[in-house]
């Protein structure tokens, strides 16, 4: 009786550890809030987003493109530090973001460095389990000034995605054009 | 009809009270006063605000209100915070396809990329 019921515990225990979790640990950063001087955070969880579904003006065509996008997302994480000064924030920030895009489920999908702006921009994404569709997302951005975390959780349309910007149907053509994106461009430095 | 100075003089002289006219008089102060004389002596002002059912409905209209106040006070608080996760949604969507966008143009077309 107690043998079954340790190991039905451990069973409990180790289930949410298998489950592929998109949402990153932003904490860290907070931080960084007193030395910014302007911070946008946007920290919405499913419910949240269900509520702000139903309130989106139908006429409004921005609203109702992100009425469809986040209808069905578990969480929407939006964190931008702006510094008056370079540097204010340290690589170990951005390390332990990183970090965490290094686990199970996730691939680095953009890693655009630039030597002369010395700007960082990588798009990770998560896959679905049957590797049909995405189930994460996040986007890292770090500039001398600016530091960009974007951390989308639950079933993305891309396309969708893509079509809130200028860039449509981005998404698709990327596919398309893998093979051309390897080569490295002049002062660039670029990996897929 | 005529008056001669006599009849004057009589009607208007000094006339002596009967001698039980001051018994009567005390009599009648001593008397107990019913019931239907002092109604008559001193109206009653009936306040109707003092009636139960006035009492009773003032209160329930107050406590109407109160209840209308705090659900309106809940429902605009609910209005507000509705109002604000739907501009904070649309700002991450926006914010998340600009960032998005300028990645993949710069993973796409790296030469023309001037960012």
């Amino acid at each position: 009786m107690m043998k079954r019921f340790l190991v039905l515990t451990i069973i409990c225990m180790a289930i949410p550890g298998l489950a592929q979790d998109a949402k990153l640990n932003l904490v860290n950063l907070e931080k960084l809030t007193s030395k910014a001087t302007n911070v946008t955070d946007v920290s919405l969880d499913g419910p949240m987003l269900k509520l702000a579904a139903q309130a989106m003006d139908q006429t409004d065509k921005e609203e109702r493109a992100t009425k469809d996008l986040i209808s069905n997302l578990a969480g929407v994480y939006v964190k931008v530090f702006e510094f008056d000064k370079d540097n204010q924030y340290s690589a170990q920030d951005v390390e332990s973001i990183r970090a965490q895009l290094q686990g199970p489920g996730w691939s680095r999908t953009v890693n655009i460095r630039e030597e002369k702006t010395h700007e960082t921009t990588e798009v990770y994404l998560m896959k679905a389990r049957d590797g049909d569709g995405v189930v994460g997302l996040a986007v890292l951005v770090a500039e001398p000034r600016e530091l960009t975390i974007v951390n989308i959780v639950g079933p993305i349309d891309m396309t969708k995605l893509g079509a809130l910007g200028s860039l449509g149907v981005v998404m698709p053509q990327l596919k398309k054009r893998e093979p051309e994106k390897a080569a490295p461009a002049a002062g660039k430095k670029q990996e897929e | 009809m005529h008056f001669s100075d006599d009849d004057l003089r009589s009607a208007l002289g000094r006339k002596e009270p009967s001698a039980d006219f001051t018994g009567r008089v005390m009599a009648s102060i001593n008397k107990p006063q019913s019931s239907e004389d002092r109604l008559g002596a001193v109206p009653v002002v009936r306040v109707w605000w003092r009636s139960p059912w006035a009492m009773a409905s003032a209160l329930t209209a107050c406590l109407l209100l109160v209840i209308g106040l705090v659900q309106h006070h809940q429902y605009e608080q609910r209005e507000m915070e509705t109002k604000k996760v739907r501009a904070q949604a649309v700002l991450a969507m926006r914010l998340t396809s600009e960032k998005l966008n300028v990645a993949l143009r710069q993973a796409l077309y790296p030469r023309r990329s001037n960012h």
